[in-house]
């Protein structure tokens, strides 16, 4: 039987023998294909080649499953050079249909539960297990940056995130400011990491752990939105809590909201006006945990049939298969565009093809020669399509380009869209 | 000297690292693993007997190229030359082998005044297509798709409905930079005599000649480091919008430019004429007969999607199969908008003399300018293979088509799935002087039946037997190049163009050692890759081939006197392989 | 056994001869090479397996075998330069099968444009050919060695299909689809497809000057013919000043045949060989121009004509200096209604060649090149020529693009009294001279005849080595024409 978003490797056999090297992982969708400059959909091909892109890593899969490969000295490499930003996801579900998430995760798993993961991500483990932020700080300084409007109880409750609390205050800072006009909101008392770190290195029972320490905390809450203003929160509660849960998004007993998307209704019924002018050109960059990886998580269980058609169980309708392109895209443009004075541009590579930042997948951690590589590609693209500063809705998307920035010669201002948002308020 | 089977030596390998740089060499088998293709579809027929290599070079120039290949014959090392792997038919077959991943040699130059592109054999088509059309240029997305490298394709197959106008991929070839196996640098065209690609031809004889036939050697032939490809003028005078996302992603349209035209034909008859017609009036950019099946896949959005429709639907297919085909033609006003015109009134006097009735259909590029993803045909069935893909004349094409669906439906059908009396993919070439045809067979490798009775083998027997029946009926076909038996098959051509293709080869080639063991010869796969006879299935191949090589006894019991297939002259002499 | 005698047994008495008097017209061309002696014997086969036996048995003698198809020769491709067999091909001159619905037909190598073309005609076909070649040229020759057509309209693929050919090794083979079993008559392939088997062989015994073996038929494309046309012309003073709009008419496919001729090749073709009129199409006629032919295909011919003629105008009109479309051309009376046809049409048996008619010869100094290079080139040559002492006026320029402008072929003729040795000594020195000089600034000889291929072949040597190496398997033993191209 199958289940949908099975963290067992061996789940995945159909994908891993299906994969037939196309490369639709690898380079960007073809329609789209802008230039011969940015052509990659998948940071670690552009910067490692040989086959360092999910099509290897399915092969390798396939070996460690049918038993064909016990270990290599690059084999850790091969798996963990990986931002887990899910572009080669898309990529195949433009041809082949395969779930290429579902397996990168699940051979991440089985690389984890076998010891084999990079030591470096050890601290960021520790740090998230121990003191529940990913950073190792005191719990206490989890809301040093101040709130203003939070009250003691509210419908809505403003999931800060460890980015935002210990080092992006302005964001969360901007987000308290409208918050509070749009009604008010409450903290999560004693908030602690999503996880997000966990899941996206492969340690799922750890992450497990923290989910249900979580929704317990939200369920206290007796609030009936969560809202926050970071990408990889937002993708852990909306998506991965339920999906563990064998669970559909719309069945969470609460709703997860991103504040791009509160904004952007709010706007759309009047309630929110911006004001001033920022006179810019902006570069949106859409983060992979808001776009293609944060589509509503649909549960799912069945078989495999005749043809391969998948055959749902009883209980169950026909597979929804989450391609991409129903990641949430719009609202932050629609705001940005609100905004007087300001132009908004795409990269080159946008929405379900949005290249990474590299701060994800515990990269910058293990790898930094390929998280640097990945965000200086794209404050490249940032200026190949003339921005004058680059706008993202995740701490994590800011913290990356600040640091890759440092290096280069031009450099253009950063924003979280929040900080853009309070402003024009 | 080492034999070839045993593991690259310390020293090879070092001296691999010396050219390129630590960095751009792996024997690391996490890696080495994945230089296989995979997918289960091709490994019936294309991939058969591919291995991992036992090393992975990533050179970055020609010289590198050029320094490996000469290590590889100091070492006696077979090698195998990869441009996006998305070929599969070149995948080394050698346990060990060096593969050489051009991936990183991903130029493009342009001569825009003179319409040429200059691209390293790590570049594919789609950042091609997108940079040719920013400059007023555009070429032709081959049907293996915008994944596929561009020079790998070119010599390989580079076939596309748009062949109709732009010609066969061997004439759009101009100048060449090429390693030969032996390591001595070549250039071809122009390049011989100067710095600039633009003329393909010469100087005397031409070498081109030696880079592929109707199908390509699969790196049989050396590495080609650097190619110029002819490109044609863009009718538009902006480019295309991309629309829609994902699945449905596509090139919208102009209006006033370009545009499809979808024709429920009356007969076959009709569109026989029609295609003929519509070629010799020298109207159109593309002309097809487009199977039904295709049409289902066409409008289908997953692979549940199409099976609960194609399935219930079998009696109308079948019931309306002489009037289901549908005639599809693309016109262009590459001149001007008025063209597009001219040549819709041109096109419809024609549909309307033999009663093709015009149907509904996009306006926008599903394939061929921009993306021709070959690998969306994967899911409806998990397997699918080509049979054949071969140009001759439009007749030939329908008796193609017949042959192998009568040797399909009475032999091989279940497993490989019903199509209902298809007789496959038909469209003109060479503005209607010749035709392409394409048969493609699909199968579920989810059934769960023994190896013998396996869709894979089915299809594998059914590649195989189409070789015989084109040696039967007189039948060109594609699949007598690299992958075919030449012991077999090769006499039958030519004939016997495998002993001279050998020696020819062999003199750029003396060790054999560019992806051996292809080109099949007795000699080759004996020294490199002995199990391979065994892989091959060369027992299959000889009860297939009629009892090994006595293939030509079948044309005679069939009314064939086999010696009015090969001319008296042939069995009188001396180099001949039979008889 | 005496050689003849034996090639007498393979082709019969009559058709071997070893008399000087039938040697000497073979030791001779219309090229500057001198050859130094004669041919052994001339055979005139009747057939392929008459072509395959002298091959064999050329082989077992180790004696040179130069095929001719053509009766006039231009490039000493021809010449025995080291003696040997010349295999006349004239008898093999059948139109062997036509295939009307795939526009193909299949022709022997003796088979010449004066024979071919007007039966085309007939059943409303034609040919697509080069400049006017003499009626009694061989088409299979004309394509194999790659002569350039006027219409530029067909380039998109091949205009030879398959092919039987006896390889110098005395291996018979056929190329492209006419590789199946059974081909002709047993088989369903029409060998319309020139590719393969295995590998495009066709391309050796291109360009090859006879060097490869000996092709006894070829398959050959044909067109429709015309419901109707019109002819074209703009003038230039300089030939710079053409350049521009033959780019923008080649890339928006207006027309059929395109060229760019100067006054002199123009009072050539256009005139009726006397000097009279000569002279006085020589004076009227504008220095350069542009002949362009829109074609009305078999439906709605007017049609077509009137969006081609449209885009034209819209061409000229957006040059610097707007270029008028004229349908006429002054001294040259009634031309527009005749030079469709006098494209389509062989230059008669019975007339003096134009090439020929101004003084005898003509040297043909011709390559591949880029157009924007036209007009740096012509002005090298018109240098060069004169600084040799030739009288420039008298030289004939010809550019045709090709591939819709992506490179032309360009043609610098010299006309040269054969008798008068210091003439022909001087227009043989400029034209080495020019040569030279064009190839340094990077003319492009992609068929090198005769004088000019030691300079070529000794700069592509990575090139000649190569294809060395693919001629030792196809003439071990080198007797197909040796002294040419670089064997």
């Amino acid at each position: 039987m199958i289940v949908e978003g099975s963290l067992e490797l061996k789940d995945y056999m159909y994908e891993m023998r299906r994969c037939m090297r196309c490369a639709s992982c690898k380079w960007l969708d073809h329609i789209y294909m802008p230039d011969n400059r940015f052509v990659y959909r998948c940071p670690s091909y552009g910067k490692y080649y040989f086959s360092k892109v999910a099509y290897g890593r399915l092969k390798l899969g396939l070996a460690l499953t049918e038993d064909r490969l016990k270990d290599s000295p690059g084999m850790k490499d091969m798996v963990f050079q990986c931002l887990m930003c899910g572009s080669c996801d898309s990529g195949c579900k433009r041809n082949l249909d395969l779930e290429i998430n579902y397996s990168l995760e699940a051979l991440r798993g089985n690389m984890v539960e076998s010891g084999r993961y990079p030591k470096q991500h050890q601290k960021l483990i520790d740090n998230v297990v121990k003191t529940k932020n990913r950073y190792g700080l005191a719990a206490k300084d989890r809301t040093a940056w101040k709130p203003a409007n939070a009250k003691k109880k509210a419908d809505t409750v403003y999931f800060v995130g460890c980015g935002a609390s210990y080092k992006e205050n302005k964001v969360a800072q901007a987000t308290d400011k409208i918050l509070g006009k749009l009604g008010g909101y409450m903290l999560m008392p004693g908030e602690q990491c999503c996880g997000h770190p966990l899941f996206a290195m492969g340690h799922y029972d750890a992450f497990q752990k923290q989910m249900e320490m979580n929704l317990k905390a939200m369920a206290k809450t007796g609030a009936k939105r969560l809202v926050t203003a970071c990408a990889e929160c937002y993708k852990t509660w909306k998506v991965d809590y339920p999906r563990l849960m064998k669970k559909s998004t719309s069945d969470l007993p609460f709703e997860v909201v991103h504040i791009t998307e509160l904004v952007d209704e709010a706007l759309g019924k009047g309630e929110l006006e911006f004001k001033g002018k920022l006179d810019m050109k902006l570069a949106w960059h859409d983060p992979c945990n808001l776009g293609r990886m944060s589509e509503p998580y649909t549960h799912w269980e069945g078989d495999r049939g005749k043809w391969g058609c998948l055959e749902p169980s009883e209980g169950f309708e026909a597979k929804q298969f989450n391609r991409g392109t129903a990641g949430t895209y719009e609202p932050p443009r629609n705001i940005l565009a609100a905004m007087e004075g300001v132009e908004v541009l795409e990269f080159k590579r946008h929405h379900e093809f949005s290249w990474c930042c590299g701060g994800h997948g515990g990269v910058p951690e293990a790898y930094p020669d390929l998280a640097a590589y990945a965000v200086d590609e794209r404050l490249e693209e940032a200026k190949a399509v003339g921005a004058e500063a680059v706008v993202s809705a995740c701490p994590y998307c800011k913290q990356q380009f600040e640091a890759g920035q440092k290096k280069r010669d031009h450099q253009v201002p950063v924003f979280d869209i929040t900080e853009l948002i309070a402003q024009a308020l | 000297m080492p034999k070839v089977t045993e593991k690259v030596s310390k020293a090879a390998y070092n001296a691999l690292q010396n050219i390129v740089g630590p960095e751009w060499v792996t024997d690391d088998v996490a890696i080495t693993e994945s230089y296989v293709k995979g997918g289960e579809i091709h490994d019936c027929i294309y991939q058969r007997g591919v291995q991992p290599p036992g090393v992975v070079v990533m050179p970055n120039n020609t010289e590198e190229v050029q320094k490996i290949v000469k290590v590889c014959m100091r070492y006696h090392l077979p090698y195998t030359p990869i441009g996006a792997f998305w070929g599969v038919h070149c995948g080394g077959r050698v346990p060990f082998h060096v593969s050489i991943d051009l991936s990183r040699m991903r130029s493009l130059e342009w001569d825009e005044k003179h319409m040429v592109a200059i691209v390293g054999p790590g570049q594919i088509h789609s950042p091609l297509q997108a940079e040719a059309q920013e400059r007023g240029m555009y070429t032709m997305t081959p049907g293996g798709g915008s994944q596929a490298a561009v020079i790998g394709n070119m010599l390989t197959c580079n076939y596309s409905p748009l062949n109709y106008r732009l010609g066969l991929a061997t004439r759009r070839i101009l100048g060449v930079e090429w390693v030969l196996p032996n390591g001595e640098l070549i250039r071809l065209g122009s390049l011989a005599t100067s710095d600039d690609p633009y003329w393909g031809e010469g100087p005397g004889p031409d070498l081109r000649g030696l880079l592929r036939g109707y199908l390509g050697w699969w790196g049989k032939v050396g590495i080609i480091t650097k190619m110029a490809i002819k490109m044609h003028p863009l009718f538009l005078p902006e480019r295309m919008k991309p629309v829609e996302r994902g699945m449905l992603s596509t090139l919208e349209f102009p209006d006033n430019r370009i545009k499809w035209y979808n024709f429920r034909m009356p007969s076959e008859d009709a569109m026989r004429d029609a295609m003929r017609e519509i070629s010799r009036c020298e109207i159109g950019a593309a002309v097809m007969r487009v199977p039904t099946i295709w049409r289902y896949r066409g409008k289908s959005r997953s692979r549940e999607d199409f099976w609960s429709k194609w399935g219930p639907d079998e009696k109308k297919i079948r019931d309306s199969r002489a009037t289901s085909s549908v005639c599809r033609v693309l016109l262009i006003g590459y001149t001007s908008a008025e063209q597009l015109q001219y040549e819709e009134s041109v096109l419809m006097g024609i549909m309307d003399e033999v009663g093709g009735e015009l149907g509904r259909t996009k306006q926008s590029d599903q394939s061929w300018i921009k993306n021709a993803d070959s690998a969306g045909m994967w899911w409806p069935a998990g397997g699918y293979v080509s049979v054949e893909f071969v140009v001759e004349t439009l007749e030939h094409s329908f008796a193609r088509g017949k042959t192998l669906l009568a040797e399909k439906e009475s032999k091989f059908t279940p497993p490989l799935v019903d199509e209902y009396g298809e007789e496959g993919w038909i469209q003109m070439t060479d503005m209607g002087h010749t035709s392409y045809f394409e048969f493609l067979i699909q199968w579920d490798p989810e059934n769960p039946l023994g190896k013998y009775e396996s869709g894979e083998y089915k299809a594998w027997e059914h590649w195989v037997a189409s070789q015989r029946t084109a040696i039967d009926h007189g039948q060109f076909t594609a699949n007598i190049g690299s992958l075919s038996v030449m012991g077999l098959t090769g006499p039958a051509f030519g004939p016997n163009y495998g002993v001279i293709y050998d020696k020819v080869r062999q003199a750029v080639d003396p060790l054999d050692i560019s992806n051996p063991p292809l080109d099949l010869h007795d000699r080759v796969i004996d020294e490199f890759a002995p199990k391979w006879k065994e892989d091959y299935d060369f027992q299959t191949w000889s009860e297939l081939m009629h009892d090994g090589k006595e293939w030509w006894k079948v044309l005679t019991s069939r009314g064939i006197e086999w010696k009015d297939c090969l001319p008296e002259w042939y069995w009188d002499r001396d180099d001949k392989e039979i008889g | 056994m005496q050689i003849k005698a034996k090639l007498a047994e393979i082709v019969g008495k009559e058709y071997v001869d070893t008399t000087r008097k039938a040697l000497l017209p073979y030791s001779k061309d219309h090229s500057l090479l001198e050859c130094n002696g004669l041919a052994d014997v001339v055979v005139w086969p009747d057939n392929a397996d008459q072509v395959h036996k002298i091959v064999q048995l050329a082989n077992e003698i180790k004696m040179p075998v130069i095929p001719v198809s053509s009766e006039q020769h231009f490039h000493g491709s021809t010449l025995p330069k080291m003696g040997g067999i010349i295999m006349d091909l004239k008898r093999m001159n059948r139109i062997l099968d036509y295939d009307v619905p795939d526009r193909l037909v299949r022709i022997e190598p003796g088979v010449t444009w004066g024979q071919l073309q007007p039966e085309l005609v007939n059943i409303g076909h034609r040919a697509i050919m080069p400049l006017m070649p003499l009626a009694s040229s061989s088409i299979v020759a004309s394509l194999l060695e790659r002569e350039v057509p006027t219409n530029p309209r067909y380039e998109y693929g091949e205009p030879m299909t398959s092919n039987e050919v006896i390889w110098g090794s005395g291996m018979r083979f056929r190329t492209g689809s006419a590789s199946v079993p059974g081909f002709p008559d047993k088989a369903d392939s029409k060998g319309g497809n020139p590719e393969g088997p295995g590998t495009n062989w066709y391309r050796f015994f291109q360009g090859a000057e006879g060097t490869m073996g000996v092709v006894t038929w070829s398959i050959v494309k044909f067109e429709y013919l015309p419901e109707i046309d019109k002819a074209y012309f703009i003038a230039f003073d300089k030939i710079g000043d053409a350049i521009e709009p033959l780019y923008q008419m080649q890339r928006r496919m207006i027309g059929n045949e395109c060229l760019l001729i100067n006054n002199q090749v123009g009072a050539l073709i256009f005139g009726d060989g006397s000097d009279k009129t000569y002279q006085a199409l020589k004076r009227q006629l504008p220095p350069w121009f542009i002949v362009l032919v829109l074609s009305g295909p078999p439906r709605s011919p007017e049609a077509k004509l009137a969006y081609e003629k449209k885009a034209l105008d819209e061409v000229c009109a957006n040059q610097p200096t707007v270029l008028r479309v004229e349908e006429s051309l002054p001294g040259a009376v009634g031309l527009e209604r005749k030079l469709p046809g006098m494209l389509r049409t062989p230059w008669p048996a019975e007339r003096t060649y134009w090439k020929h008619q101004l003084k005898g010869e003509c040297e043909d100094l011709l390559f591949i090149a880029k157009m924007e290079q036209a007009a740096a080139f012509t002005e090298l040559v018109t240098e060069t020529a004169g600084a040799h002492g030739y009288d420039v006026r008298q030289m004939g320029v010809y550019l045709q693009p090709i591939e819709q402008g992506r490179a032309c072929h360009m043609e610098y003729q010299f006309y040269y009294d054969p008798e008068d040795e210091t003439d022909k000594a001087m227009v043989k020195a400029l034209y080495m001279d020019a040569a030279a000089k064009l190839f340094e600034q990077g003319a492009f000889f992609s068929r090198p005849y005769s004088l000019l291929s030691p300079m070529v072949f000794d700069k592509a040597r990575g090139y000649t080595n190569t294809i060395t190496k693919v001629k030792e398997v196809l003439d071990p033993n080198y007797i197909m024409c040796p002294g040419n191209v670089c064997f």
